[in-house]
């Protein structure tokens, strides 16, 4: 610091000078130059001059201090006059609240739900690096995602690649019957796997050892949750399980509990050496898609490099392994069944979202598209009701114009008056936000009961949520706000305080222009919402070709093995049982499936022809499930070469272009080859039955085979609509009768049926309840522009009446304005909401179209809404005397 | 009554002591050696505009010296709401000290 201190002054003042006003900043440095002098005589130069410029460095946070002292007066000064008027003006406060609220309250459920979507598989610690390998199968036309890869895929891979660190394998199981001594329960989240997925997956061990505990056959690692149920506590190691049957399984370990937010729920799982896949050479082969394999990568190791060499070792495996079993070369086999085949691979954090069309998955997925639907309808409420905030403001303007006037005049900047007006808006929003999280906590439970989750309003305060919250909370002031600081500050003082304001043309224009999208979100939402149901509705009552009324389902009858005749035959001759039916193969998900090829006779590689449900079924089934006979006859017991013999539905008759189909003959290859070779028997086509729907409307009608034959995991009952509680019973006396101890299990195959449409009916549900908030915002707000306009026009109906208007008359002139509104509302959005839905629907291969009633209940609705909702206000403003109203001119 | 700063008050009672003679300097350096501490003249500065604003202290121009390069001094001085802070915080202050000088570590007023 040898520079002269002159210098050093001046450039320190020149900071002074910036920092503190340019009057004020004199004084300072004339004290600061007078101290600086005192200290250079008694200290000297050096340190006066480090004196001097310490106390201009500590200047700055007594100066940062100064600005916020006086920008706290302001805003308590804007604080307090905002405060007054939200008080002052109680209704239309209250309509703002309620309506933010509302909105606030719909986007904070829907951050709720996507924070939950989004924690799907997160939970395993090695997320980022587990992806599973997929496989695509083009054909007729067709994607069909497949889940799954042939058993050698998972050792070749951490084999091949030295970028995979681990694998795992999975062969999904159907639901097991799992006994302990007494207890005994059937298991449905049942799998069979390897160690590996201990190191692969985050389940922690309670008890046993991770490294080996699914090494040997007949071993099984239950969940806690499974070991208390069964075993009463955690020290199970070494116990035994009967499992169908087998008495001796060994429990080797404990896993904590998988949480709810995973793909997979297993509360079993069985060692995969058990199932003795080498023995049957199909099933151990590569050209299997039965093993869900999934992949742990090496730290930093790209998985898209691994995509892309993937295909090269699956092909050359499976290339020879075609030549073996089909004894074709694989291009050969691709280019006669007309298939394409890719494979890839899919990471773990995209599947939950990301994966919903697979066979193979373990669990229903959800859809990324419920996440943009509820996105983007929640988005929608909250926009209403910025709007609501917005209209009322400006219509409330002439009435502020005179305080935005005074303060001009009194000294009050543009600035100022925005910001006032921005406060005001941020403490609605605040006093909003406080009303939406006690409607949260309110709605929570129906909320979790129609998404099928379980959040709690404490995770509000957790960052993931409180920050989004806290962004729209800034963000619904900051919206609703900025209009209104805006179109109000830019008032004249002069003009407003002579009185001659001009009537805020804009504004009005505005406010109609938002009414009119505030009702075409609602009338949407109100077209979505009668679509939706309209099409479940029709779901429900159209005839699928059989009658899935009054049939009771019982499950696990295949464990009375040649007993289960017995049973239907004891059942058959209650006098409620109308008729029943031994077959697993029934019209609703999850019942059994077969596909397999069959071809016409004259077809020369019948073993390539396209594979086709065949479905096994006894001589009752047609008549118990009440499917129409088209053409031909059913089985019959009488006729000993009806073994021989099958039915087809309409839709086969057409697949086969048979044009007289009865007395043709079909080759149906045996899926299960033995040593290698095919079977394949020729049947005899006796009748054709009508189609009936055995997948869900959204798909046409496929072809199908129904053959005679023994399939006994089922017992369909047809029964008399008297005393179904009573049928029960019986039926589930004579199951305990015949099989004590195993678990009695029944539905009814119409609730079955119908399930099919659970996510239908949920995004009408959700369509529902958001197209009712819609409309209750866009009321509020029209409610509030009514009380406003007919308060502001109390002397034109006064005069009105004065000379002979009715009340009737100036009802008439008040509403009149609204409905046109809404009128012009369902002239621009029907169309849209057309568009949108007509695409929803069609996702529907039988489908009642979006029709006519639709659009004339949607107009109806909304025009009868804003009556009642304008007519009241105008109603009021009408019937009052117009003698009392002009007496105050 | 008026909730001031610690320092708030301190300036005040300077201002007030100093009396013809307060100005920026006198009162840095009265405040310096009554506390001890190495106050900042920003420090002082400010919550003297703040007086002045609020209305506990007046200013007025004063003479210049060689020293301040010609700048001209603002002498402060007591308002009469400035005096009658002070006799406020004084009367708080008698009530609220009563009997302390007695005081030791174990004992609180009331036990």
């Amino acid at each position: 610091m040898t520079s002269d201190p002159e210098k050093l002054s001046r450039r320190g003042h020149r900071i002074l000078a910036v920092l503190l006003g340019r009057s004020e900043h004199i004084t300072f440095i004339g004290d600061l130059e007078e101290i600086h002098a005192g200290i250079i005589r008694e200290k000297g130069a050096f340190r006066a001059g480090l004196w001097y410029w310490r106390e201009i460095f500590r200047l700055i946070p007594h100066y940062i201090f100064h600005l916020i002292y006086w920008s706290m007066i302001m805003i308590k000064n804007y604080f307090i006059t905002s405060l007054r008027n939200i008080k002052n003006h109680r209704m239309f406060s209250m309509i703002n609240v309620l309506g933010l609220s509302i909105g606030l309250a719909a986007s904070l459920l829907a951050v709720f739900y996507i924070r939950d979507e989004m924690a799907y598989d997160r939970y395993n610690e090695k997320a980022r690096r587990i992806s599973r390998v997929k496989a695509l199968l083009h054909r007729d036309g067709q994607d069909i995602n497949i889940i799954g890869a042939g058993y050698p895929v998972g050792p070749a891979l951490i084999q091949g690649f030295s970028e995979v660190e681990d694998a795992v394998r999975f062969r999904q199981s159907d639901s097991i019957r799992v006994k302990a001594g007494e207890k005994s329960f059937r298991e449905s989240n049942v799998v069979y796997s390897e160690s590996s997925f201990f190191n692969v997956f985050t389940a922690p061990m309670l008890r046993g050892n991770p490294e080996n505990v699914l090494s040997a056959p007949g071993t099984v690692v239950i969940s806690r949750l499974a070991a208390e149920k069964y075993f009463g506590g955690l020290d199970v190691l070494g116990k035994n399980l009967s499992i169908d049957g087998e008495p001796d399984w060994t429990v080797t370990g404990v896993f904590q509990d998988i949480p709810r937010t995973s793909h997979f729920h297993f509360d079993m799982i069985l060692s995969l050496p058990s199932l003795e896949i080498e023995k049957d050479p199909m099933e151990a082969s590569w050209i299997s898609f039965n093993f869900q394999t999934y992949v742990l990568m090496r730290d930093g190791a790209s998985t898209a490099e691994l995509e892309a060499k993937l295909p090269s070792l699956l092909d050359a495996h499976m290339a020879s392994e075609v030549k073996k079993f089909m004894g074709i070369s694989l291009d050969e086999f691709l280019s006669r069944s007309g298939m394409r085949m890719s494979f890839g691979l899919q990471p773990l954090l995209d599947i939950h979202l990301h994966s919903h069309t697979g066979v193979g998955e373990f669990e229903a997925n959800s859809d990324i598209k419920y996440i943009r639907l509820f996105t983007a309808v929640s988005l929608f409420i909250l926009i209403l009701a910025v709007i609501n905030f917005i209209n009322l403001a400006t219509a409330r303007a002439s009435g502020r114009a005179k305080e935005v006037g005074v303060r001009k005049v009194l000294g009050s900047l543009r600035r100022n008056l925005m910001g006032q007006f921005l406060l005001e808006s941020m403490i609605v929003s605040v006093i909003a936000f406080g009303t939406a999280v006690f409607i949260i906590g309110f709605v929570l439970p129906f909320f979790n009961r129609m998404t099928g989750k379980s959040m709690v309003l404490e995770s509000l305060a957790h960052p993931d949520i409180l920050l989004p919250a806290a962004g729209l909370v800034v963000l619904i002031g900051f919206l609703a706000g900025a209009y209104p600081a805006v179109f109000l500050s830019a008032f004249q003082p002069s003009s407003i305080l002579r009185g001659n304001l001009k009537r805020g043309v804009k504004g009005g224009v505005l406010r109609r222009v938002l009414v009119i999208f505030q009702f075409c979100v609602s009338v949407v939402m109100i077209f979505g919402t009668l679509v939706v149901f309209n099409q479940l509705r029709y779901i429900q009552n159209t005839s699928v070709g059989f009658n899935k009324e009054q049939v009771l389902i019982l499950e696990n009858t295949q464990l009375l093995g040649d007993r289960a005749d017995v049973l239907k035959e004891k059942m058959q001759r209650y006098p409620q049982v109308v008729n029943a039916s031994l077959s697993g193969f029934l019209p609703i998900p999850s019942s059994a499936r077969m596909r397999i090829p069959v071809a016409r006779m004259e077809d020369p590689e019948p073993r390539s022809a396209p594979p086709i449900g065949v479905w096994i079924v006894d001589h009752d089934y047609i008549d118990t499930l009440e499917i129409k006979i088209a053409s031909g006859r059913k089985f019959s017991r009488e006729l000993e070469s009806d073994s021989g013999a099958v039915l087809l539905n309409q839709a086969a008759v057409r697949f086969f272009g048979f044009d007289q189909p009865l007395g043709e003959s079909l080759l149906i290859v045996d899926s299960s080859p033995e040593d290698g070779i095919f079977q394949k028997s020729a049947y005899s086509v006796i009748g054709v039955v009508e189609d009936f729907h055995f997948e869900s409307l959204r798909e046409a009608i496929k072809p199908m085979v129904l053959s005679l034959g023994k399939s006994r995991s089922r017992l369909c009952l047809r029964i008399q609509r008297e005393d179904v509680a009573g049928t029960i019973e019986t039926l589930r006396n004579e199951w305990t009768a015949l099989a004590a101890g195993e678990p009695f299990e029944y539905s009814f195959l119409d609730e079955r049926f119908n399930r099919m449409y659970d996510s239908e009916l949920r995004v009408g549900r959700i369509f529902g309840v958001f197209a009712g908030l819609a409309v209750f915002i866009g009321c509020l707000g029209l409610f509030g522009l009514a009380t406003f306009s007919a308060a502001k026009r109390t002397k034109e109906i006064g005069i009105h009446k004065v000379f002979g208007a009715t009340a009737a008359d100036v009802v008439r002139m008040l509403v009149r304005e609204y409905l046109l509104l809404v009128g012009i509302a369902n002239l621009i959005a029907l169309p849209i909401a057309y568009w949108l839905m007509s695409g929803w629907v069609r996702r529907f291969a039988y489908n009642v179209g979006v029709g006519w009633v639709g659009f004339a209940a949607t107009t109806g609705l909304t025009i009868l809404i804003a009556l009642v909702t304008v007519g009241f206000q105008s109603t009021k403003a009408a019937s009052a005397n117009p003698a009392r109203i002009l007496k105050y001119e | 009554m008026n909730m001031l700063t610690k320092l708030e008050e301190l300036i005040l009672l300077a201002v007030w002591k100093l009396g013809e003679g307060a100005y920026g300097t006198t009162i840095y350096r009265h405040l310096q050696s009554v506390t001890g501490k190495k106050l900042s003249l920003g420090g002082v500065y400010f919550p003297l505009d703040r007086l002045v604003k609020q209305g506990f202290l007046r200013v007025y121009s004063g003479p210049t010296t060689e020293e301040r390069k010609g700048l001209s001094r603002r002498y402060y001085q007591l308002t009469e709401k400035g005096f009658e802070a002070l006799h406020d915080i004084n009367r708080v202050n008698e009530i609220m000290w009563a009997g302390f000088g007695k005081a030791s570590c174990s004992s609180g007023e009331s036990g």
